[in-house]
């Protein structure tokens, strides 16, 4: 019999950003928006497949940051607010659309119908999002996996096994702390793998973790089959590779769904196309525009211009959606076919590794293609949807390889982290760590409690400065002044923390200060540091 | 917004509309049942709050930074550690990313012995590199300064080590070593064996690799060995390719 498995697998992730002492800032908005376009949306799914008895798996990160941020009370409160405002704002536009268009105000009921839902959802949950999704785990639906503490890229902190073994060690904490339990696989930064990586991970219990493709095509030695079974690294560690044909289907310009002509049109949204007046408490309080999740356009056609899109229709946009999930699950119907005929009666294994934020926040569509593909995949017996310890228990024997030196950045390598652009950081993301190793050797023993929490705070600023996210956002020329200033920040600040600790002169109400913003992994204890590795 | 700037909005009789507006602009939450009296009297507390907030902790700082610590700003951080170091990274199958410092007393010494200081990378695979026996190595010439340099190397899966010297007599003296490196592959290594993990009983297997090696249906991309990664047109044309994310 020809039978496969099918693991789809999201990551979510946002960089920590939080700034309580500020009414409301721009940055913010990516959780906000995230979780009103994105996660909730999702749960929603995933909630609609089990009321309707559907079986579907679905593996996640939900990294360190993303969670520290959701149980974060300020950053609730501001959701709420948020999510108050969008509402109000949806209200407008119904009145606004009525001499508009038809089409326009249906859209805008469709919104604030849409926002109420998501309101229904964070309200009865008390905001405790990883809590919702903590309980689709408990069922086997959901397999939750962790992230290295702050989306680190590990590649180039090799020079480092301290602070590796810190970023490894911290995001196993910090998912118990969260979900309650350990976490079984771990999702590393950027897919950022260089061979040895394995022994930290066995190290702190995981057993599991993702790869691009070409991590294991250029293993050593070239597995048997490919990236279609997963593989155990020397240390024991299970890999999981990416499928490249289901990533294509999904991004290409050329062929991906999300670019279908039916689908909403992302860059056209009333942030940017009301007047000033009106739109100004919708918007960032500096006037500055920006997205407000009402978008009332379709793509419409690849080389229509923004300004000539027509309307959006929900129903065409569904219609669309269902097409695509049927095509899709047809195209692993007949790769699983194709695999198998080749791979001597071993069940081929297709890993759909995507970013969590393309579903909901940039293909508004995406969450519920995800609901029609798991219907229709549903009994199906040909693909079978399967959580990486589904799949692993299923193995008898799994060849040994060690993976490539590998990213799922563009290009596969190190370039998009470490070019002419953003390779200033690095010096300083070393000397930070050579002095937090120093400095939690030093003072390993102490028992004066301004040090540790000080120490405590240094590990807070070193983890947070070495987010992929800036480096990413530098390379991709995005929101640049705020990633270069957040580095430099964070750096400054762990460098004038080390001359306190050094000159017994910490300043309480400054520490207080950073551990007020700076809040992420409360619980943190330095003495990670001091650990001897590698 | 500081104590005055809000008294100052106030003093100037805004509108209802303008006080929701403002409100919600500082992430207050309204009531809809709330008059224009009760959002006035919100937001006269909130300039009272900010008032005290600046003067209790204004000592050290301007008051906009006590307001506002979370704000990241363009802090001077140092450009040199002033400590002795040399690294070397692989960006992709053929470029490696060399970046060091020296403290003052190494520079001093250097500088008693030769005034021209380098940087070498040399291919030292499968050898114990004893200084001198490399396959190839290539320099390029640098100051005493922090600094680094983008080096196109030869082959992917290599060794590659990275030195700081000078020359003296016409012979290469070493300063600093960094650790040693491995370029990633970029096509697939085949074996003639295969091992395998029984994962009931764990024990270990060896098999004779099958002959039927599984087909790639596509290469991955990589950079090729003319682009550098220190480009503005390489970065832009990274910058704008899709990836996972």
């Amino acid at each position: 019999m020809e039978r496969g498995r099918l693991i789809l697998m999201l990551h979510a992730h946002l960089p920590f950003i939080n700034h309580p002492d500020f009414p409301s800032f721009m940055e913010e908005r990516w959780l906000f928006e995230a979780i009103t376009e994105t996660y909730i949306p999702l749960l929603q799914v995933f909630r609609r497949l089990k009321n309707d008895n559907v079986n579907f798996r679905v593996t996640m990160s939900i990294t360190p940051p993303l969670m520290e941020m959701l149980a974060n009370r300020d950053l609730q409160k501001k959701y709420v607010n948020y999510l108050g405002s969008s509402i109000e704002l949806a209200g407008s536009e119904i009145s606004r659309t009525v001499s508009e268009h038809p089409a326009a105000n249906r859209l805008a009921m469709h919104y604030l119908k849409e926002l109420q839902e998501i309101k229904r959802v964070y309200e009865e949950c008390g905001g405790d999002l990883v809590g919702e999704f903590a309980q689709l785990q408990e069922s086997g639906d959901l397999e939750i996996v962790t992230c290295n503490a702050t989306h680190g890229f590990l590649p180039l902190m090799t020079g480092f096994p301290e602070t590796i073994n810190a970023q490894v060690e911290i995001g196993v904490q910090s998912y118990k702390r969260h979900v309650g339990k350990d976490p079984r696989g771990i999702w590393l930064a950027e897919c950022g793998y260089v061979p040895g990586f394995d022994s930290y991970l066995r190290e702190h219990g995981l057993s599991f973790f993702f790869v691009d493709s070409h991590s294991l095509w250029y293993g050593d030695p070239a597995p048997r089959y490919g990236v279609y079974r997963p593989v155990v690294t020397p240390e024991n560690v299970f890999v999981f590779a990416r499928d490249p044909e289901s990533s294509q289907q999904v991004w290409s310009a050329e062929v991906g769904y999300p670019g279908d002509a039916r689908y909403r049109e992302f860059y056209r949204d009333v942030g940017f196309d009301r007047e000033e007046d009106y739109i100004r408490p919708y918007i960032d309080p500096s006037g500055e525009r920006c997205n407000t999740g009402i978008k009332y356009y379709k793509i419409t056609g690849k080389d229509v211009a923004l300004n000539k899109k027509s309307y959006y229709d929900v129903d065409d946009a569904r219609k669309a959606t269902i097409e695509h999930a049927r095509d899709f699950a047809n195209r692993k119907r007949e790769q699983v076919r194709r695999l198998s005929r080749q791979f001597d009666g071993e069940e081929p294994v297709v890993v759909a590794p995507f970013d969590a934020e393309l579903f909901g926040h940039w293909w508004y569509e995406g969450p519920l293609f995800i609901e029609e593909l798991f219907r229709e995949l549903n009994g199906d017996e040909t693909v079978v949807p399967s959580t990486p310890p589904e799949v692993m228990g299923s193995m008898e024997q799994a060849q040994v390889v060690t993976p490539n030196t590998s990213t799922w950045g563009a290009n596969g390598y190190n370039e998009v982290w470490l070019n002419g652009r953003n390779d200033w950081i690095y010096r300083h993301l070393d000397e930070g760590s050579r002095r937090m190793i120093e400095l939690a050797r030093k003072y390993e023993r102490t028992e004066d409690a301004l040090k540790i929490r000080a120490l405590n705070q240094m590990a807070r600023e070193l983890l947070l400065a070495q987010s992929s996210d800036w480096a990413f956002i530098i390379t991709t020329n995005t929101t640049v002044e705020y990633a270069v200033y957040r580095t430099k920040t964070h750096i400054d600040r762990l460098l004038t923390l080390y001359r306190e600790i050094e000159s017994d002169s910490i300043d309480d109400d400054r520490l207080k200060t950073l551990e007020w913003i700076d809040s992420i992994f409360p619980h943190l204890d330095f003495k990670v540091y001091a650990k001897q590795v590698g | 917004m500081s104590n005055e700037e809000i008294l100052t909005f106030l003093s100037k009789d805004p509108t209802i509309q303008d006080l929701r507006r403002y409100a919600k602009m500082m992430g207050i939450n309204l009531k809809r049942t709330m008059r224009k009296k009760d959002i006035t009297r919100i937001l006269k507390k909130l300039a009272q709050k900010s008032r005290q907030t600046s003067s209790s902790a204004a000592a050290k700082s301007s008051p906009s930074e006590i307001l506002r610590p979370s704000k990241p700003v363009d802090a001077e951080i140092p450009s040199s550690y002033s400590r002795d170091f040399v690294v070397i990274h692989p960006i992709n199958p053929y470029w490696v990313y060399v970046m060091w410092d020296l403290s003052d007393d190494t520079a001093g010494r250097v500088s008693d012995h030769s005034s021209k200081l380098l940087v070498r990378v040399s291919d030292i695979t499968n050898i114990i590199y004893d200084g001198k026996n490399a396959h190839r190595f290539k320099e390029a010439d640098i100051s005493a300064d922090a600094g680094n340099w983008y080096f196109q190397v030869d082959f992917p899966d290599a060794d590659y080590i990275a030195e700081i010297g000078y020359y003296s007599k016409g012979d290469f003296r070493s300063v600093l070593k960094s650790r040693i490196t491995r370029t990633p592959r970029n096509s697939p290594k085949f074996s003639d064996h295969e091992i395998w993990v029984d994962l009931k009983k764990g024990s270990r297997k060896e098999y004779k690799a099958s002959h039927e090696e599984f087909v790639f249906e596509r290469a991955a991309k990589s950079s090729g060995p003319t682009d550098n990664p220190s480009s503005e047109e390489f970065i832009k044309t990274i910058s704008k390719s899709k990836s996972g994310r």
